[in-house]
């Protein structure tokens, strides 16, 4: 796929358009990260596609190579990975939890300890995450701002 | 984990091992021989034990995030060890005499006392810290809604 770009006035409104011979996963994918950069994703659920904004997700699970966006009560599933979600997320508030979750800070109720130097994470949905303890000097680290 | 997270948590475990081996020794000791008499070098014997705590530990590191089930295996072969290394060395080396059965069953005791309570010592920091991440949490978020 040939990639273009061209600069334009200020006059003129930005545009990102892709040119395809089909809609395939590679071309929902590349709209998936533009989406997120203007603060949505794209996910599905039950054959139909919705647009989530990011402040609406709790948090991200990979689970055997899907990728899942939980909102309050509702599951969607994205085309995009786990990684692309947190190269795009990390700086809006979310934060790695664990090897298969990205979670959203600004959801989170309490903080409380887990078995084996872990922490685990209690959403305001009442849901439950355990943050690894890797991922714990990130978390003091995004919410303290290296204090 | 990584081995620095590992050794920051043996560090203190060890320290925690120490604390309560001196109790234990306090008390075993106040039971069983209230008539002996040490030198300085008793001092040591609690920093030697808190050593061989710790080593067991060995157990339970692991480049990635154990289960709950691989945590609880190993945590019972970690006490396994544990027990025999303590019994080897107070019996074997130290020279305790092992006739009283009171004296065997009372160490074993006391090993399954400090294993026990480790952990709760950990998880009792732990709160603590999880109560200030807490505090940070609400204050980070109520500053990124402003």
């Amino acid at each position: 796929m040939k990639i273009a770009v061209k600069q334009i006035s200020k006059e003129q409104e930005e545009l990102v358009a892709v040119y395809c011979h089909e809609v395939s996963d590679e071309v929902r994918e590349i709209v998936g990260f533009v989406k997120s950069l203007q603060g949505q994703l794209t996910g599905s659920m039950d054959g139909r596609e919705y647009e989530i904004a990011i402040t609406d997700i709790y948090y991200v699970e990979s689970v055997d190579n899907r990728t899942y966006l939980y909102a309050a009560n509702k599951v969607y599933e994205t085309k995009m990975k786990l990684y692309e979600l947190e190269n795009t997320l990390g700086n809006k508030r979310f934060m790695r939890a664990s090897k298969s979750v990205i979670l959203n800070l600004m959801k989170v109720r309490s903080i409380k300890p887990a078995m084996n130097g872990r922490f685990t994470a209690v959403l305001q949905s009442g849901e439950e995450i355990i943050i690894s303890r890797k991922y714990v000097p990130d978390l003091k680290e995004k919410i303290r701002g290296g204090k | 984990m990584s081995g620095k997270e590992f050794f920051r948590e043996v560090t203190r475990d060890f320290f925690v091992i120490v604390t309560f081996c001196n109790l234990a020794v306090f008390v075993l000791g106040s039971i069983f021989k209230p008539e002996a008499r040490f030198g300085y070098e008793a001092f040591l014997s609690p920093l030697i034990y808190g050593v061989l705590g710790v080593l067991p530990g060995v157990l339970m590191y692991s480049n990635h995030e154990l289960k709950i089930r691989e945590v609880i295996v190993r945590k019972a072969i970690q006490l396994v060890f544990l027990e025999a290394i303590m019994y080897l060395v107070v019996f074997g080396i130290d020279g305790m005499k092992k006739e009283d059965p009171r004296v065997l069953v009372g160490l074993g005791v006391s090993v399954l006392i400090i294993y026990v309570l480790v952990p709760i010592i950990d998880w009792i920091i732990d709160s603590r810290e999880a109560k200030q991440l807490t505090e940070d949490l609400l204050e980070f978020q109520k500053n990124e809604k402003e």
